[in-house]
């Protein structure tokens, strides 16, 4: 699936499309380049799914975790990683495993460290703040949660 | 008086904990008592509670424990780190030793102890549909372990091993029962985890086949014990294949720069090198190329090389480790590099895989003339405990020698340890009370400092983990909950040192406070008041750690835990460069990790005026300096470069600069320097990075300024503070003097030192905390958020 960004407030507003389609135990990796908007896009998910209080890049931190109404968003950011190894060391598999909606920016760091089932966003900047974004299922529950967002996007374009 | 052993774990989802008596006379160990609890990833709030009440219970004292033994693992990573860094504070506050156990092998003696006999299958759950595997072949005298720990996908697990066993159990079966089914018949549900007692019955196993001694505190110094490390080994091993095929990356790119030498693992492309330089040290006993290349790929081996800034090999080192010993095979240096401390550097590697591997010794042959090689083998700790005649194939002897792996303390898992003693000079020269330890572990450095009644810091160490970054290539640091484990125990013991050392030199020691005699005695856990650490916010997996080594320590001298914030220990740094300072002050924090401006109307009063809403400044710092192909960390490398550009090159856009608050933006700047380059790349333009950086830096200065001066003006306050990392960047820091210059306020830059992050300043707030009995319960645990404005 592809959609189309004009700026930081309509890519923060088809994180909230997806928002509506989350379950728990979804995880979503989100690739693209330094300033492509990963970390926006994850704006637009917390604050629709009632996160209060700023959602900041996890770049330094690597793992923030935030409560909301539905449960736990945990934003991962793998960017500073070197080694596979560091994913253990972070709790990595324990916090993907652990029942709440995870993001994951620069996934593509690790591609043999990806769930099984999981939703890859992949942004490309454009020229003058557009930005192209290709949503890409990996496995059954992420077709399903794919589905869903265009759905939703669509409804609220 | 009888000595008792507590031992835990939290491996798997479980807290177990037993207390036995040990028996010297019979090398047996009785149980006492047990329990086991839910843990629910809560283990951290949960282990030291019932750890107390359960010897409450039995009316067992602290100091009756002789031992303290803990399960290693294999199992949850977040649950066996709690788990060890606990025992390793636990076991250095009561200076008994430390015994890992296996935590499957304890399962197995419980089914055993419950009758099961036979090839028992044992399943622990690795996450990502993967499972630790153990078949033990069990019977009335014992558990029959058939291999090392590994980790392997659970879903191929059913068909590469053969069925017909008389029991499969593990918490695996919780959710992949079905795949083991067929093996054999599934355990009840009460032996999936360990009870307890199974790890009383690893421990007089393993006493009573010599393997481990209870009453042995040299062996089983806490520093050495590390958890079972299954997959990571494995990621290891691939690194290692990876430099052995390939061409050897640049180890050097962005990791401190201009070294002469630098060091990386041995790999395929320098054997015709390394036996080179071998015929020439070597002489008739060299191995040729085909040797050396039939070592790397071996899992058990580590080879170590040198090379200098042309990229010649000047020095390599290798061995192997075997029975819990490192056996070096070869240290040899070119003529013309030696006496440069590159042999030291080596072994220091080589003893670092080797802890890794689970050895704590080291041992090695040296011609029986060679005085000087056998010198710099009794410096790292080394003694001759024998010969061999007519070892070499010239007929001469070899002297065998053999000691500890080089000590956890001067080089903590191949860390540089940095020490610092600053006292003032006008601080009271008095030890006086309270004595606290401070520990931070919020991220990537692991400290330590020590702090006495009057405010003065007695010393600060940090493991410094650059170097270890170095290792494999790294252009960021890693992130080190791993090396913390493997860290505290030596920063915390150099903390200790240094700061008796320190006193012993000063001779203005108060006699009253301490006499002169006890001062010399290194500083033990027993005479601290408190130990406190950082609990938030940071990287919780790192956090931890510190967390659960705090309480421990603090449980174990039965003294009280202190949390402290880690953005209000950066606020007190500012006592450290000015001791006079007085609230109202406003702080601006600029980090990696944090970008703000507080308003500290009082000691323990914060405001946040505000602060970042996406990036932080040494963020956008570090990514800038990535996008430009610099290395890393950016900050002093932008510096440098803004320091031959023209700041106004590129008009850069300035976040929020007329938002009307104190919050700030980077996310946009960042994005407009990505931007820019990518622009003139495409044009064709060669990049002027000294501009770039220039203008860039600008962008953030005149932003942070600006904000500043409203504060400044908004509060009144009339002393003004920097902190964090980013506090180093000399534009900035010149900035603010201009400032504070016009504004007629005091300007406080804290050392260098105490911008980064450090233990001391942790320390300040403690001393603080203690004087208003803020002590936290043994329950606390660590946090990734944390509000600076809420008291705790
Ligand atoms: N259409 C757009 N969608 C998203 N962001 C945009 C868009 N146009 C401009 N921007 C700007 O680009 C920047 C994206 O920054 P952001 O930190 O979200 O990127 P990121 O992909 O998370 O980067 P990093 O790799 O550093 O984590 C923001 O400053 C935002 O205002
Ligand atoms: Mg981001």
């Amino acid at each position: 699936m592809k959609l189309v960004s004009h700026s930081a407030e309509e890519t923060k507003r088809l994180g909230a499309a997806l928002a509506a389609c989350l379950q728990p135990g979804d995880v979503v990796v989100l690739n693209g380049d330094l300033g492509a908007g990963k970390t926006q896009f994850v704006q637009g998910v917390a604050e629709a799914l009632g996160v209060t209080g700023e959602v900041t890049s996890p770049t330094f931190n690597i793992l923030l975790t935030y409560d909301c109404a539905s449960g736990v968003l945990n934003h991962f950011d793998l960017y500073r990683l070197e080694s596979a190894e560091d994913l253990d060391d972070i709790g990595y598999w324990e916090v993907l495993e652990g029942g709440g909606v995870s993001f994951i920016e620069w996934g593509d760091k690790f591609p043999s460290e990806m769930p099984d089932d999981y939703l890859e966003v992949a942004i490309t900047s454009g020229t003058d703040g557009v930005r192209s974004i290709k949503a890409q299922p990996h496995s059954t529950r992420a077709q399903e949660l794919c589905a869903c967002w265009g759905q939703v996007a669509e409804e609220r374009a | 008086m009888m000595q008792y052993v507590l031992a835990f774990d939290t491996a798997n989802e479980v807290i177990s904990i037993a207390l036995g008596v040990l028996h010297a006379e019979t090398r047996t160990v009785e149980l006492v008592a047990h329990r086991q609890v839910a843990a629910h990833r809560a283990s951290n709030t949960q282990l030291l509670p019932n750890i107390d009440e359960l010897l409450t219970e039995q009316e067992i004292s602290r100091d009756q424990i002789a031992c303290v033994a803990c399960g290693r693992g294999p199992g949850s990573f977040t649950g066996v780190r709690i788990c060890m860094a606990t025992a390793k504070g636990v076991a250095s506050a009561l200076e008994v030793p430390l015994v890992g156990v296996s935590t499957l092998d304890a399962l197995a003696w419980e089914l055993q102890a419950a009758g099961v006999r036979g090839r028992v299958l044992v399943v622990a759950d690795a996450m990502r549909k993967e499972v630790y595997p153990q078949v033990y072949n069990i019977t009335e005298a014992a558990i029959g372990r058939s291999s090392a720990d590994m980790v392997v996908a659970a879903s191929t697990f059913e068909g590469a091993q053969e069925g017909g066993y008389a029991l499969v159990a593990g918490d695996a079966l919780a959710k992949y029962a079905d795949l083991f089914v067929a093996l054999g018949p599934l355990a009840p549900e009460g032996q999936w985890r360990v009870q307890g007692p199974g790890l009383l019955a690893v421990l007089q196993d393993a006493w009573q086949a010599g393997d481990c001694d209870p009453f042995d505190a040299q062996r089983h110094n806490p520093a050495l014990l590390l958890p079972v490390y299954t997959r990571l080994s494995d990621a290891e091993e691939h690194e290692r294949e990876k430099l052995a095929d390939a061409a050897p990356r640049d180890l050097r790119t962005g990791v401190g720069g201009n070294e002469a030498i630098s060091y990386r693992p041995l790999a395929a492309v320098d054997v015709d090198q390394v036996a080179a330089l071998e015929t020439t040290c070597m002489g008739t006993d060299a191995w040729n190329a085909a040797q050396f290349a039939d070592e790397l790929p071996r899992k058990d081996r580590t080879w170590w090389a040198a090379h200098d800034k042309h990229g010649a090999l000047v020095a390599y080192a290798g061995g192997q480790v075997l029975d819990g010993q490192l056996q070096i095979f070869k240290v040899a240096c070119a003529p013309e590099a030696r006496r440069a401390g590159i042999a030291r550097e080596l072994v220091t590697r080589l003893a670092e895989d080797a802890r890794n591997l689970g050895a704590a010794e080291i041992t090695l042959e040296v011609r029986a003339a060679n005085e000087g090689a056998q010198a710099f083998y009794e410096a790292l700790g080394l003694d001759s405990i024998g010969q061999r005649p007519g070892y070499y194939s010239d007929g001469e002897d070899a002297t065998i020698m053999q000691g500890p792996l080089p000590a956890a303390t001067a080089d903590v898992a191949g860390m540089e340890i940095i020490t610092t003693n600053e006292r003032p000079a006008e601080a009271s020269a008095t030890y006086g009370k309270p004595l606290i330890l401070a520990i931070e572990t919020s991220c990537d450095e692991t400290a330590a400092a020590l702090i006495d009644g009057t405010g003065a810091i007695l010393s600060d160490a940090i493991a410094s983990q650059i170097d270890f970054h170095a290792r494999f290539g790294g252009v960021v640091p890693e992130i080190a909950s791993r090396k913390h484990i493997e860290a505290i125990c030596g920063v915390t013991q150099v903390c200790l040192e240094q700061a008796s050392a320190s006193n012993e030199g000063g001779g203005e020691t108060s006699q009253d406070e301490m006499p002169q005699s006890e001062m010399r005695q290194p500083l033990r856990y027993r005479d601290l008041d408190a130990i406190a650490c950082t609990y938030a916010p940071g990287l919780v997996g790192a956090l931890v750690v510190g967390v659960a080594f705090a309480k421990g320590a603090a449980w174990g001298a039965n003294i009280p835990y202190i949390q402290v914030n880690h953005l209000e220990g950066h606020l007190y740094a500012n006592k450290l460069a000015t001791p006079d300072i007085q609230p109202p002050m406003v702080v601006s924090l600029v980090s990696g990790g944090h970008t703000m401006l507080v308003h500290v109307r009082d000691w323990g009063v914060y405001e946040i005026l505000g602060s970042t809403i996406d990036d932080a400044v040494g963020e956008a710092f570090d990514k800038v300096a990535k996008a430009l192909g610099l290395g890393y960390p950016g900050g002093p490398i932008i510096s440098r470069y803004a320091a031959q550009g023209n700041p106004h090159a590129i008009d850069f856009p300035r976040a929020m600069l007329h938002s009307h608050d104190f919050r700030f933006s980077l996310s946009g700047l960042k994005t407009a320097v990505v931007t820019y380059i990518a622009q003139q790349q495409e044009a064709g333009h060669e990049l002027n990075i000294p501009d770039i950086a220039a203008s860039f830096q600008a962008a953030v200065i005149d932003v942070q300024v600006a904000k500043a001066k409203t504060a400044l003006e908004e509060t009144g306050a009339k002393e003004f503070c920097l902190g964090g990392g980013v506090a180093a960047n000399p534009a900035l820091r010149a900035a603010y003097e201009t400032l504070c210059a016009e504004m007629n306020v005091r300007l406080t830059l804290p050392p260098l030192s105490a911008c980064t992050d450090n233990a001391s300043m942790i320390a300040l707030v403690a001393l603080d905390r203690f004087a208003q009995h803020k002590f936290a319960p043994l329950s606390a645990d660590a946090f990734a958020h944390s509000n600076l404005e809420e008291s705790y």
